[in-house]
């Protein structure tokens, strides 16, 4: 059973705009799972089913196994979280503790457990001491953590992020995305994001998901879509890592699998000897 | 503040404009006024400058109590052309506006707590949570605007945009522009920030987290003996004037 799947989903804007077209999906538990595409391929329209905010048209979402209907909504949301683009949207409360336990209090937990959660998840992302600073008071990238406490102090086992590194300076990016994996490693949650930042791509995510047109257009692990397929067909960016892996293959030279920067550097080092 | 001196310094303040409001004369209003910025300076060690908040409400209660003398009352004390003061509501006059200038200045202390320490206090006083949940949300969204509104007149200033150097008319569109973009704005953030909510698990049942806490039998001791003192100082003066 995946964690979070969905089947032949179709998702119509007021029965006009047809978002999704037969969307296939899973995701597994402890896995990161990248979602790329041009704006306009339907990529939040999809992230927006798994936490219950839209219903398809046609078709089925599963949340651990369990179909996302009305009925079941609270405990859904209680298990996926859902971290939007801007963080001005989601930080609702006056205060960074407040906020973090709204969402906790509103799955009703009790009090005692609500405080300690609100402790461990800023504890997690690293933003313990700022329990009664105003939002409005953080920089971006503290807001997107204190967004991400939130969702932590919920106790979810699906993270679904839209575009969480858009907006972060690199090393705004890295430590977000090393909260992330630690989150993967150490908790087993399974995160899904979108992004438009296609060389994050192979160092953090263990599957790839193309979509275009409201399709999913490819999909599998980040070295087989980005070696397979020119993205630039679509609108997107190869990273200049695969680019270059690429045009190796494409000249006859044996590249060493994985497909990493060791062995991009190793493939290049041999050459250089043969040439001596 | 200290832990508990909110919901202390609020129950303080509650119980001060109570008093203020149910002065009898102008002169308990006063006393009850002295007390209180004896009572503030002494034993909250508040800065004397927080009570210069007060000249930006005065105003608004004042003129309410400044058209009294020429709407209320019989016994006319003075009349020249249309203005005629009538002793009465001379007299109402002067009470409403010691009243509201010593509730003001009770007011005005809450100035020193930050604001999800006044909602936390709100909340702990059996305030409705919906309405404190309403008051957090304005709290958090009014810097937003501000913010935003910020960003646009900058916008603005950087295309050589300068609100003091054009005309009348044309500032009077310019800033109807600014506001509707704003209010097309907080609309849409409306929009966002409610599917961001529900996302969370929001719904009617809702409300906002705030760190218990409870007045102890010294501070509830202390609070007791300081309302003493206020309620004190307004019947003082009906013994002494």
């Amino acid at each position: 059973m995946h964690i979070l799947e969905a089947k032949d989903v179709h998702h119509v804007y007021e029965g006009k705009i047809h978002a999704l077209k037969g969307v296939n999906f899973r995701a597994d538990r402890g896995e990161v799972v990248a979602l790329i595409g041009p704006n306009g391929a339907g990529k939040t329209t999809l992230l927006k089913h798994f936490n219950g905010l839209l219903f398809p048209s046609s078709g089925k979402v599963y949340v651990r196994g369990v179909e996302v209907r009305k009925e079941n909504l609270r405990d859904i949301r209680r298990e996926v979280g859902f971290l939007f683009q801007n963080p001005d949207d989601q930080i609702i409360a006056p205060t960074v503790e407040q906020d973090v336990a709204f969402g906790p209090l509103n799955f009703g937990m009790e009090e005692e457990m609500v405080a300690h959660n609100v402790k461990d998840s800023l504890e997690l992302v690293g933003m313990r001491g700022y329990e009664d600073r105003p939002p409005h008071t953080l920089s971006y990238g503290q807001k997107k953590r204190v967004a991400i406490a939130g969702l932590l102090a919920c106790n979810p086992s699906i993270l679904v992020l839209d575009e969480p590194f858009s907006g972060l300076d690199p090393s705004g990016k890295r430590e977000l995305m090393n909260i992330l994996l630690r989150l993967r490693d150490d908790m087993s949650l399974t995160v899904v994001y979108t992004t438009h930042d296609v060389n994050s791509i192979p160092e953090f995510a263990d599957r790839l998901y193309v979509m275009y047109g409201g399709e999913v257009v490819v999909n599998g692990t980040p070295e087989e879509v980005l070696m397979d397929r020119n993205l630039e067909d679509i609108g997107l960016e190869t990273p200049i890592m695969f680019r270059i892996f690429r045009e190796l293959v494409n000249r006859g030279i044996d590249v060493r699998n994985p497909f990493t920067l060791k062995s991009l550097l190793d493939t290049i080092e041999g050459l250089a000897n043969e040439k001596k | 503040m200290r832990k508990n001196e909110p919901l202390f310094l609020m129950i303080y303040v509650i119980a001060g404009v109570a008093v203020s409001a149910s002065a009898v004369t102008y002169w308990s209003a006063a006393g009850i006024m002295l007390a209180n910025l004896i009572i503030s300076s002494i034993f909250f060690q508040i800065d004397a400058r927080v009570f210069r908040k007060i000249v930006y409400i005065v105003p608004f209660g004042g003129l309410i109590a400044f058209l009294q003398p020429f709407i209320r009352g019989e016994n006319v004390i003075f009349s020249y052309w249309i203005f005629t003061i009538r002793a009465e509501g001379l007299e109402f006059g002067l009470l409403l506006f010691s009243r509201l200038l010593s509730a003001f200045t009770f007011i005005s202390l809450i100035a020193v707590l930050k604001e999800h320490e006044i909602l936390g206090a709100l909340r702990q006083l059996r305030i409705p949570k919906e309405f404190i949940f309403l008051l957090s949300l304005t709290v958090r969204y009014l810097m937003e605007f501000r913010l935003a509104l910020r960003r646009m007149r900058e916008c603005m200033a950087s295309r050589g945009f300068e609100l003091s150097s054009i005309p009348y008319g044309r500032k009077l569109r310019i800033i109807s522009y600014l506001m509707g973009s704003l209010i097309i704005n907080a609309i849409v953030q409306a929009d966002r920030s409610y599917e961001a909510m529900i996302s969370r698990g929001f719904s009617a049942d809702s409300g906002l987290f705030v760190r218990r806490s409870s007045l102890n039998l010294y501070q509830f001791l202390k609070l007791f003996i300081l309302i003493s003192l206020v309620v004190i100082s307004a019947i003082v003066p009906l013994y002494v004037m």
